[in-house]
């Protein structure tokens, strides 16, 4: 059918673009394949996307959608396949310019920024000619400020501020605005709301709701079901490199998604409520913060976390939550994080090679470039942290690397094919799960996550929350910050909420609810007396 | 008192992290008081443009690796182009009666031009890391100047001589360091300088975005071929010979110049202008070396010292990646 209307449409739109009619075929891909060395990231790809529609794609860490959004970019080549925009066929040796120019923009799951340009010369990136302005200063100014007023309001940075001065939710925001500002007939936008606040997200999804009014499409890809709910108005679930199916959002119930994603039917979206109830008595204090301030002008920080507890931080995005993770790995110069031993002597923290030694352990948020050694193999990744551990007489023992990195591997369900490939040939979901393996190895008594189910598919997750329980189970205590609500509320024994770099509200486990939750993060409760 | 120092220093070295170029032109200062009190005559109407035209093929050669590193890249062979061009015109092109400025600069500028874009090319096309190309290249040519003239060989009287002199009060060696620096003023008056740094800043979003990102490393790298060219005829008005032997002399300095003049290789940083002050304390620091007596067998040791020192302070003001609400 997407064939038909491909070449009935191919006569009509000659050079000059027209606008498609709603409800037309824009994007029509027909068997799309690409592998990476060993790796077949895509194996059967088809489907149609319409004008004026927000058409959703979902499926687990590594099921290719990152790779058919690169694809559909230019960034990538496919090895098989079709692909037509607004009926018109696109070349296989096809690149981001020529994509560009046929309407299709994308905004990736990595933030793509130019960090030591500005913020204008990164909404405008790739716009201009080489040597000649296709758009006047004015105008870039102009809508340049239209653009990021509609997306984050009165946050908005200023246009000549360098982009790495920004929070990484304002440079992924610059990086939806650059996509927006290329008027695109069709927008890609892959995870990108992984890393907004709940009001930018908001905001974004009015933009989106907009240029769907307006007969473009929308190609969204996310793992949060909520937001598939919200605003999807088609959804195609992709498994293992494949399409499997297309279904009206209307037709498609989360349980029967989730089923699609994983080919398996007992699958939930969360654990039973049964199993948090099994956690109540904690050990005695491993972690004690006093007077931590964040900045100068924020009241300080006191904490105490005792062995077997799981602590959620949470807030809008740059309100401290993720200053105050680290500091109880790092230390702070402002007020005391005091680790205690089993045996009860205290130290107090300085740095994080101290913390480290004291079985702190840190999984950071940004991956590429805080957590990950892209160069390395995915043992090597594992590895890294506890390297001695496999020594014997000065020399290192693989076999028992591997040996160890087995038992991780079943506990997280880490999907690969062979442990000596590259890091950078498992998904997202799968480098995280080597990561948190890493500190895992360390047997650490305090365990500190920033973020750790980010850009990471419902099963990762579950197996995520699954892991933490028992590791809580099992007396470790646990910090998490987290961006998702939800997981807050499920896993968590309480929450600290932070707002302008201090703690605003603790919600307790009787207290959480996501309402509760999402109230707190704007202050909008008043405080409890606490 | 002590807090009033402290608070200036601070802001002192906030002003640097914005613009890393202060920093050169900080140390080119108290190096030249340096130099005045060593001695005094070098600045003296007489001396000047003697001076300055010692100093041009340094800055020239200097801001020729500029565009090449902005833009993520690394081209050594500026020193041996420089040194290229300043022995064909001497042993190619004065004999065979091309040695005329209408002819000569013309043809000097496009063989930097094509040997600047082949490095280019091959460090774009073959997605070979720049450091390998560029020492590829540096050999190569720096091989082909050797092969063009071996042992120095004097210039007769010829149109560069003037380049030493002055036209009315301005030593000609100012007009010859301004034309890069207008070349520049003049690029960046359309989008190619901001591509430039786009590319080197993060190649990956600026393909991404569509940029061409391998025509603008070839135009970079024949940007930077261009101005080594330059800075050969600089040469040659100073040496009044040819010399294929000073090429790597060059390339050195051109790195030197560029870590102290804020553009640091990896690129997306930096700019022309600091480049070109950078070059203006290698300058000075020579000078005052031999000023001071010091032998010039010690002066590449003096050299290598003075030059960590220098790049681990001005690293230290170098914009700090990202801080967020903790520090």
């Amino acid at each position: 059918m997407s064939q038909e209307t491909g070449s009935a449409t191919a006569g009509a739109s000659t050079l000059t673009q027209q606008e498609p009619v709603s409800g037309e075929v824009v994007l029509a891909i027909d068997g799309l394949a690409k592998a990476f060395g060993h790796t077949q990231a895509l194996r059967h790809c088809t489907l149609s996307a319409r004008a004026g529609e927000v058409h959703a794609v979902v499926g687990e860490n590594g099921c290719g959608k990152s790779t058919l959004v690169k694809i559909l970019a230019g960034v990538h080549r496919p090895d098989q396949g079709t692909l037509q925009v607004c009926g018109q066929a696109i070349a296989r040796h096809h690149t981001p310019r020529k994509m560009i120019d046929a309407g299709v923009l994308a905004v990736f799951q990595e933030v793509l920024v130019v960090d030591p340009q500005t913020v204008l010369e990164n909404l405008w990136l790739g716009a201009d000619g080489l040597f000649r302005r296709r758009v006047p200063d004015r105008v870039k100014r102009k809508r340049a400020v239209q653009v990021l007023v509609d997306l984050l309001g009165e946050t908005a940075p200023a246009l000549d501020a360098r982009v790495e001065s920004l929070p990484l939710s304002v440079q992924q925001v610059c990086g939806i605005a650059r996509a927006l500002l290329r008027d695109p007939q069709i927008l890609i936008l892959d995870e990108s709301t992984s890393a907004l606040d709940v009001d930018t997200r908001n905001r974004l999804f009015d933009v989106v709701r907009r240029l769907v009014a307006n007969g473009k499409t929308v190609i969204f890809i996310s793992h949060r079901m909520d937001e598939i709910e919200e605003i999807a108005d088609r959804v195609t679930v992709l498994r293992s490199g494949r399409s499997v199916a297309t279904l009206d959002r209307r037709d498609a119930s989360v349980p029967q998604l989730v089923r699609l994603m994983s080919g398996a039917d007992h699958l939930t979206a969360h654990p039973p409520a049964a199993q948090r109830a099994t956690r109540t008595g904690h050990g005695h204090c491993v972690l004690s913060v006093s007077g931590v301030r964040l900045h100068e002008a924020a009241s300080p920080v006191d904490f105490s976390l005792r062995a077997g507890e799981l602590v959620g931080l949470a807030g809008l995005e740059g309100h401290g939550q993720d200053a105050f993770l680290r500091a109880l790995w790092t230390g702070s110069t402002h007020g005391e994080v005091v680790r205690i031993r089993d045996d009860g002597s205290r130290t107090v923290i300085k740095t994080a090679a101290q913390a480290d030694a004291l079985g702190v352990a840190y999984v950071p948020r940004d991956r590429r470039s805080e957590s990950l050694f892209a160069s390395l193999t995915i043992s090597d990744n594992f590895a890294s942290a506890t390297l001695t551990k496999d020594r014997r007489a000065f020399l290192v023992r693989r076999p028992r690397t591997e040996t160890r990195l087995a038992r991780y591997r079943q506990q997280l369900s880490i999907a690969l094919t062979s442990t000596k490939l590259p890091i950078t040939t498992l998904s997202g979901g799968n480098q995280q799960k080597v990561v948190m393996a890493r500190w895992l190895a360390t047997e650490p008594a305090v365990l500190l996550l920033n973020d750790p189910t980010r850009g990471v598919d419902l099963n990762a997750k579950r197996d995520t929350y699954r892991l933490l329980e028992e590791l809580a189970a099992s007396g470790v205590a646990v910090v998490m910050l987290s961006t998702e609500v939800d997981e807050l509320v499920e896993l968590t024994d309480r929450v600290l909420v932070f707002r302008e770099g201090s703690v605003s509200a603790e919600l307790d486990r009787a207290e959480l609810s996501r309402e509760a939750l999402v109230a707190s993060f704007f202050g909008r409760e008043h405080v409890s007396d606490g | 008192m002590a807090s009033r120092v402290a608070g200036g220093v601070a802001r002192a070295a906030g002003q640097f992290r914005l613009r890393t170029y202060l920093f050169a032109v900080g140390l080119a200062v108290v190096l030249f008081v340096a130099n005045l009190a060593a001695q005094p005559q070098f600045v003296s109407a007489a001396a000047l443009p003697a001076t300055l035209a010692i100093l041009a093929p340094f800055a020239i050669v200097a801001m020729a690796s500029v565009p090449s590193v902005v833009s993520g890249g690394l081209d050594l062979a500026v020193g041996p182009v420089l040194s290229v061009t300043n022995v064909m015109f001497v042993a190619v092109l004065l004999p065979s009666g091309l040695g005329s400025p209408t002819v000569a600069i013309p043809i000097l500028l496009v063989v930097g031009a094509l040997v600047g874009a082949a490095s280019g090319i091959a460090t774009a096309y073959l997605r070979l890391p720049a450091i390998i190309t560029g020492l590829c290249a540096l050999f190569m040519v720096a091989g082909a100047g050797q092969l063009i003239l071996l042992t120095p060989r004097q210039a007769p009287a010829n149109w560069t001589d003037t380049l030493g002199g002055s036209v009315g009060p301005v030593p000609v060696a100012v007009l010859t360091m301004a034309v890069p620096v207008l070349i520049w003023t003049l690029l960046r008056r359309t989008p190619f300088v901001n591509a430039m740094f786009s590319v080197g800043g993060h190649a990956p979003t600026a393909f991404a975005a569509g940029l061409d990102v391998r025509a603008v490393r070839v135009i970079a790298y024949a940007l930077g071929g261009v101005f080594a060219a330059i800075g050969g005829i600089a040469l040659t008005a100073v040496i009044r010979s040819g010399d294929s032997s000073v090429a790597l002399q060059y390339t050195l300095i051109a790195i030197a110049a560029m870590s102290l003049g804020g553009t640091p290789i990896g690129g997306g940083r930096g700019g022309l202008i600091g480049v070109l002050f950078g070059a203006v304390c290698i300058f000075l620091m020579q000078n005052l070396i031999s000023a001071l007596g010091i032998a010039a067998t010690w002066m590449n040791v003096v050299y290598g010292c003075v030059l960590v020192a220098v790049v681990v302070v001005s690293s230290r003001l170098a914009p700090r990646p990202n801080g967020g609400l903790a520090s």
